[in-house]
């Protein structure tokens, strides 16, 4: 009786241990492989992809280099357009869903379309919120101090002002018809950042695109939108004049928009 | 060299420290703890400063507008730079560029090393990009064996402007006449210096502005050389209006060899440098309240510019160190 007892506790005990330690897995519920069942994580989350897809245009026109716009009815052709994005907050269905990315920058250009943003969560994304801009924080360090191909290394064109040790936030540069003779006989060149600058950006019900490893937010940004209220006849070079800045950060929030 | 390419196969290969000869009455110089001077580092950051290479056509180095001759610096109203293009401000001098606790006239940039990108992205000095220029240098021997030897890395951005920096800090001047006499030698300074340093340090306050070891407080500040300032000079840092026409104030020293003069270079000489300060600058409502009016003859005129001569360094001016 004692040693069919002892058998029993016995498969017992082994049954119990045995199930514990199979009973490991994800236990992140933000992860692809989360397992409900899972008691102990085993450090096997996979998380998906997360991606922006810009959609650069000028007004309703598809962005594309040295082609001809007509902005505030002057014509004009693109050299140069690029700028600072980051501080990524993303809000789910509720608070609990909300989460950071931190320490991203992306530099978006005008003919590039997708944005690697690391690692995302499962879960619908509803809102997003973002800056244009570099963070106070980080506009003043040295871009030699970031790894090679960081958005806030040097780059060709720069995005730094030595001089002022800060970067720009916003680079566009090109050359305008203003007087409308068919030649493009103006330079513009605005180059403009400050931490003042620094640009509050708020996406509302975003059609988050997804597959089975990858989460896409599509987002649409228009290049017109900067030059809002600017006469580019005269008003077509800036180094960080304060007047000129401040009339185009003004029109940052309204670049960035949904599809 | 040689020694340099025997000492990467020497795991027990240490870089020689660097003989930083500070004058006597001078501070010690601050240097990063990541940037220590040695003597590679210093070599590697010579090289660099002249190499014209780190332009786009390879036409203008640092050195092309800092010529040691010209006690760093040049002639030049304005700096003129890849394409004969002129540049928007007159080139200073870097004697004991190693002091300014910031740097650009306005002050805008904190340190040496980041200060160095500036020159090479300006469009009209070398017209490059810090990216295309480590990408062209990074693919050559020296430098990529230089750069392992300096600072255990591959030849970055971060190699060029560590390496520029370090030799920057090298360039100290305090051997000049005057710098003899504090020293103790009387016949240092002709009798005509010695009354126009009376006249700079009692009667004229020039010392207000330009005090110290380095003849400069590295103030930033309007001093009345203009009436109006196309220029906005640290303005264009605060995008305050009453910062328009503040620019740092360099140092005396070498002053005889560096004109012309202020921002823009529209002084041609140290005598309209005077008459502009005895007229009490132009009245601009930024003026550095200090700039006041005076008077003074044709012989206490020329004292005081005997005095500013006398700040002129020829071991400076001709180092082999430098070149």
């Amino acid at each position: 009786m004692l040693t069919r007892l002892l058998l029993v506790f016995s498969c017992f005990y082994f049954l119990v241990a045995f199930s514990s330690c199979n009973n490991k897995g994800c236990t992140d519920s933000n992860a692809l492989n989360f397992d409900i069942d899972s008691k102990k994580d085993n450090g096997s989350c996979n998380y998906p992809s997360l991606r922006l897809h810009l959609h650069p245009t000028v007004g309703s026109e598809t962005f594309a280099f040295d082609q001809t716009f007509n902005i505030n009815g002057v014509d004009l052709k693109f050299d140069v357009a690029q700028f600072y994005l980051t501080a990524f907050n993303l809000e789910g269905e509720s608070a609990s869903d909300n989460y950071e990315l931190e320490d991203t920058y992306l530099l978006v250009k005008g003919d590039q379309h997708m944005y690697d943003l690391g690692e995302g969560r499962v879960g619908q994304i509803k809102n997003l919120g973002l800056k244009l801009g570099v963070l106070e924080v980080d506009n003043h360090k040295d871009p030699a101090s970031f790894g090679a191909g960081h958005p806030l290394g040097p780059q060709t064109p720069s995005m730094n002002w030595s001089w002022a040790n800060g970067y720009k936030f916003i680079r566009l540069e090109g050359t305008a018809d203003t007087d409308g003779d068919g030649t493009y006989e103006t330079d513009f060149i605005y180059h403009l950042g400050g931490d003042n600058s620094l640009t509050d950006i708020t996406i509302n019900a975003i059609d988050l695109a997804v597959d089975s490893e990858m989460e896409e937010i599509p987002l649409k940004v228009d290049f017109a939108k900067f030059f809002q209220n600017i006469d580019i006849a005269t008003e077509n070079v800036s180094h960080g004049d304060p007047v000129l800045s401040s009339k185009m950060t003004a029109n940052y929030s309204s670049v960035i928009s949904k599809m | 060299m040689l020694c340099f390419s025997c000492s990467m196969d020497n795991p027990d290969f240490v870089m020689e420290t660097y003989d930083h000869k500070i004058p006597a009455g001078f501070p010690a110089m601050s240097i990063p703890a990541d940037n220590q001077l040695t003597a590679e580092r210093v070599e590697l950051g010579r090289t660099l400063f002249y190499d014209k290479q780190l332009s786009r056509d390879s036409s203008v180095s640092c050195a092309t507008c800092h010529l040691v001759n010209k006690g760093m610096a040049d002639n030049n109203i304005k700096s003129i730079g890849i394409d004969n293009l002129v540049g928007i401000r007159n080139v200073p001098t870097l004697s004991n560029i190693g002091y300014h606790p910031y740097l650009f006239r306005e002050g805008g940039n904190p340190t040496l090393e980041a200060q160095v990108f500036g020159p090479i992205d300006s469009p009209e000095e070398m017209g490059f990009t810090v990216r295309e220029a480590v990408d062209r240098l990074k693919t050559q021997q020296y430098y990529d064996n230089m750069a392992e030897i300096t600072y255990g890395r591959d030849f970055d951005e971060y190699v060029l402007s560590r390496a520029i920096a370090s030799f920057e800090r090298i360039l100290i001047s305090g051997d000049a006449p005057y710098d003899e006499w504090t020293r103790g030698d009387e016949s240092a300074m002709t009798a005509s210096a010695k009354r126009g340093m009376v006249l700079f340090f009692d009667t004229l306050n020039c010392d207000g502005c330009h005090t110290g070891f380095d003849f400069t407080a590295y103030e930033v500040v309007n001093n009345g050389s203009h009436v109006t300032y196309d220029d906005p000079g640290k303005m264009n840092l605060t995008m305050n209006s009453q910062d328009r026409g503040k620019f740092k104030v360099l140092t005396l020293r070498n002053v005889e060899v560096t004109g012309p003069y202020m921002h823009d270079g529209s002084f041609a000489t140290l005598s309209d440098v005077i008459d502009n300060y005895s007229a009490g600058g132009s009245g601009h409502p930024n003026q550095d309240s200090r700039i006041t009016p005076f008077s003074i003859n044709t012989q206490e005129k020329s004292d005081l510019i005997e005095f500013l001569h006398a700040l002129t360094d020829p071991i400076f001016l001709s180092n082999p160190e430098f070149e």
